[in-house]
């Protein structure tokens, strides 16, 4: 849990998260095969274009850059998974814990109470997002002209209820406590 | 072309790959030590850390392995 290392408030419990949807990892991973795949097909090409012969010694020669090759998709493979399954919303009983992981040196932690919650906005975009229920939320602040966005998220619309529930619950707690 | 791949074949010296293999194999270890930090410490389910490093780490060793046997083979049939 990022909340062993993250400080929460005394009491504050962590009712759900949010999180990028399945697909963005599927585009990134299916790019990465076809990445992957591609020096064996240009090999292939050039095998039946050009009448290409190949001794046993240029094949292991082959086999082992292709392999350097290989490692390298491997590692960008888990650098965007790294990337996707560090963003995340936390959201608690107080306020939104926004984790946005840029690559692997960059990280930003922002915290966002439920009293400064203005708006919430829900945006999703084009056929395969609105059929597989994915897309961006937007939470605006009172006074400054901070937002936060999450991208791509995964059952936007669930989450914005959610939220607004908890932002109800967290103003109507606000009104019954004792003016200070 | 078959000329030139032959070529290179004869060309290469088996200490150069072995330079290769362990210039790609350090890299992979700092990349992997950065990803176990960031695993470990930001992680939002144990199990999810420790299946995923298991997937990562076996593919990894896999493709180094298949490195260092490509080298082995490739300087036999060199000979």
């Amino acid at each position: 849990m990022p909340a062993n290392k993250l400080k929460t408030y005394h009491g504050e419990k962590i009712f759900f998260q949010v999180r990028k949807h399945w697909f963005i990892m599927l585009v990134e991973g299916l790019f990465l095969s076809a990445l992957a795949l591609l020096p064996l097909i240009a090999i292939f090409i050039l095998q039946t274009q050009m009448s290409l012969t190949i001794s046993p010694q240029v094949f292991w020669l082959g086999g082992f850059f292709y392999a350097s090759w290989l490692i390298l998709m491997w590692l960008l493979f888990w650098l965007a998974w790294t990337d996707n399954y560090l963003d995340v919303w936390l959201v608690t009983d107080q306020r939104i814990i926004g984790i946005e992981q840029k690559g692997i040196f960059n990280r930003e932690v922002s915290s966002l109470r439920f009293d400064r919650i203005q708006d919430i906005t829900v945006s999703v975009e084009g056929f395969l997002p609105t059929l597989l229920s994915f897309g961006d939320i937007h939470v605006q602040t009172a006074g400054a002209t901070v937002e936060i966005i999450f991208k791509n998220a995964a059952r936007p619309y669930v989450a914005k209820e959610s939220i607004n529930r908890l932002h109800g619950r967290a103003l109507s707690r606000q009104d019954k406590s004792p003016a200070e | 072309m078959n000329e030139l791949l032959a070529y290179l074949a004869d060309a290469t010296n088996p200490r150069l790959l072995w330079l290769i293999f362990l210039a790609v194999a350090g890299l992979s270890v700092i990349i992997s030590l950065i990803f176990t930090y960031h695993w470990y410490n930001y992680q939002t389910d144990k199990k999810m850390f420790l299946s995923a490093g298991l997937i990562y780490a076996a593919g990894l060793i896999f493709l180094l392995s298949m490195m260092v046997t490509a080298i082995l083979i490739f300087t036999n049939a060199g000979q």
